[in-house]
């Protein structure tokens, strides 16, 4: 509650980490997209050099069978990044779905929150963990488990957010009016719905990001000799004594993306709020 | 309000308070058997192992004994009847039961989340309280934004690189317990210091402006005191909440570390399990979490009411 709004200078809604958050973005998608562009070895190219430290010719070094770490970071992009992105995706089409459907059936709403909150309490690595133990270990499975790691909490917020829209006095005057519950789900609930969850979204593909990443990591994921951050660094975590390089590029990128897709959210919460 | 009525409506809390305690577990606990029964894969091959060309006759005896025989509305009762008396099950990796998989191993991972949760209070205590330069809030602005996203198997592996295997003050394999606690509880903690601080500077400055606030500045106080005896006062509850919520998730958490730094606990039960396809194992510790969580919601309330005896219900 603010009693007075002191004169203050308009905020800046634009950062020097801003211009900084979507360069890098940028520069990841197109390393996604055209790993080829940059790469100076192939991802499996394997070669005498072993553990090599990083120097000008091996960038970030190589590892125990001597393959570039640069270039598997390189390759290994598009997997890491598929996987947050679709997890992502799913969770952000199933959470509108719920929302919407609460708002026709109003009764729903109590025993999805309920149901959602028994979910909520499980971490979201043990509860990937537990959906890894029915499905075993992969890539497609890691993106399920994932999926479904996420998904309470994309509910969570799309349920929060449908009873605020539910109860808000624009719902209640289009009732009065006479506009159909299923009318207004798509006229006023889903415009009202969608903008919360993309800035969810935003900062959720980083989570996802990093609960694969923490899979793979485990050893449950992307299986060697194929390039992903997280199983890289799965590969590097047996290597630490010798060659930490193996492991640290690719959480640093694990890490950046991260930093970026927070800034990111910031500038949009800056921007619309 | 009379005597009687008040004992009546104590009750009353306490009975619903109780059944949603029964339902959840109860979910959980179904939850972990339908789990086990669309698992692909014949519960009697995992249980033989190598053994698994016995002839048919004894596999079906074994079936029997398991009661995987029977219909499965009298398999799930009776899943939830073994539960109730607190029986999970056999581990088929270890071949123990569950109940003592789990005890032998929540010491070590009880330690390390306690440890981490305490030194990650005492961190936020410190930084919080202490700096107050503009400069300074500056820095823990960024070290926090870091240190909230740093995926702890990077983290763990920059400490173990740097303080274990390049500068060789603490060892990663032997050493005493204490050696080999300093750096996975370091590593967990990071993550809980930067949360809870951020937490904390975001309450006192939604705050900053409130009619509480500016009564207190309009008698005088200095801007120390107001911090410390209402603003941080005020986001207390909030903050307990939060540090419960942190430390159920650790629990889970830890696996990343207890893998990491090749510490025996919890979290490296459930990914053996994991890679074993080890369920009983698995629905032991969902229910078990569930528990805990029960557990430390309780506790929380009790705590908020001690500290905000507005939110006492």
């Amino acid at each position: 509650m603010t009693v007075s709004t002191p004169l203050k200078a308009q905020k800046r809604l634009v950062h020097f980490g801003t211009y900084l958050a979507f360069a890098f973005l940028l520069v990841i998608v197109l390393l996604a997209v055209f790993p080829g562009l940059f790469a100076t070895f192939g991802p499996l190219e394997t070669s005498e050099n072993v553990r090599q430290a990083p120097n000008l010719e091996h960038l970030f070094g190589t590892d125990a069978s001597g393959r570039d770490v640069f270039n598997r970071m390189i390759f290994g992009t598009g997997a890491s990044l598929l996987i947050a992105l679709t997890t992502v995706t799913f969770a952000l089409l199933v959470s509108l779905t719920v929302g919407m459907l609460v708002s026709i059936f109003r009764g729903s709403q109590k025993i999805t929150a309920k149901a959602s909150d028994v979910l909520l309490a499980i971490p979201e690595l043990l509860l990937a963990l537990i959906v890894l133990a029915v499905l075993g270990k992969g890539t497609i499975q890691v993106g399920v488990a994932v999926a479904i790691a996420v998904l309470p909490a994309y509910i969570r917020v799309s349920l929060i957010r449908t009873r605020e829209i539910l109860v808000s006095g624009f719902m209640v005057t289009s009732k009065q009016l006479g506009v159909s519950k299923f009318k207004s789900v798509f006229t006023h609930v889903l415009p009202n719905l969608l903008p919360r969850m993309l800035l969810m979204a935003v900062l959720g593909v980083g989570t996802s990001l990093v609960i694969a990443s923490s899979l793979s990591f485990l050893g449950l994921g992307v299986q060697p000799p194929n390039p992903e951050w997280g199983a890289m660094l799965s590969e590097g975590r047996l290597e630490l004594s010798r060659a930490w390089w193996i492991s640290f590029f690719p959480g640093l990128m694990v890490l950046l993306t991260v930093l970026a897709l927070a800034e990111v959210r910031a500038w949009l919460k800056r921007v619309f709020a | 309000m009379s005597r009687t009525l008040a004992i009546q409506m104590l009750l009353r809390r306490n009975a619903k308070r109780l059944l949603g305690i029964f339902t959840t577990l109860l979910v959980a606990a179904t939850v972990a058997f339908f789990m086990l029964k669309i698992t692909p894969g014949d519960p009697v091959d995992v249980l033989l192992g190598p053994l698994a060309q016995i002839d048919l006759e004894t596999r079906e005896t074994i079936r029997a004994d398991l009661g995987l025989d029977q219909p499965l509305i009298i398999q799930y009762l009776e899943h939830i009847g073994r539960l109730a008396v607190g029986n999970f099950g056999y581990s088929y990796q270890l071949r123990k039961p569950v109940l003592q998989v789990i005890s032998e191993n929540v010491g070590p991972t009880l330690i390390l989340t306690f440890c981490a949760t305490i030194l990650a209070v005492a961190l936020t205590w410190i930084l919080v309280r202490n700096i107050t330069s503009r400069f300074g809030k500056a820095v823990v602005h960024t070290l926090t934004h870091i240190a909230v996203v740093a995926p702890v198997f990077w983290t763990g592996g920059i400490f173990a690189t740097v303080f274990a295997y390049q500068l060789g003050w603490l060892p990663m394999v032997g050493g005493s317990w204490w050696q080999q606690l300093i750096l996975p509880t370091i590593t967990l903690a990071i993550p809980l210091t930067g949360m809870m601080t951020q937490m904390l500077t975001d309450s006192v400055a939604d705050h900053n402006e409130a009619a509480f606030v500016i009564s207190v500045r309009a008698r005088g106080s200095s801007e120390k005191w107001l911090l410390r005896n209402h603003l941080f006062r005020h986001a207390g509850a909030n903050l307990v909440t939060f540090t419960a919520y942190l430390f159920g998730s650790l629990l889970g958490g830890a696996v990343i570390v207890e893998t990491l730094f090749a510490r025996a606990g919890l979290g490296r039960v459930a990914l053996d399990a994991v890679l074993g396809r080890d369920l009983p194992v698995i629905m032991g510790m969902i229910v078990l979490l569930t528990a805990v969580y029960i557990q430390l919601s309780m506790l929380v309330e009790f705590v908020i009411g001690v500290i905000d005896p507005r939110l006492k219900a």
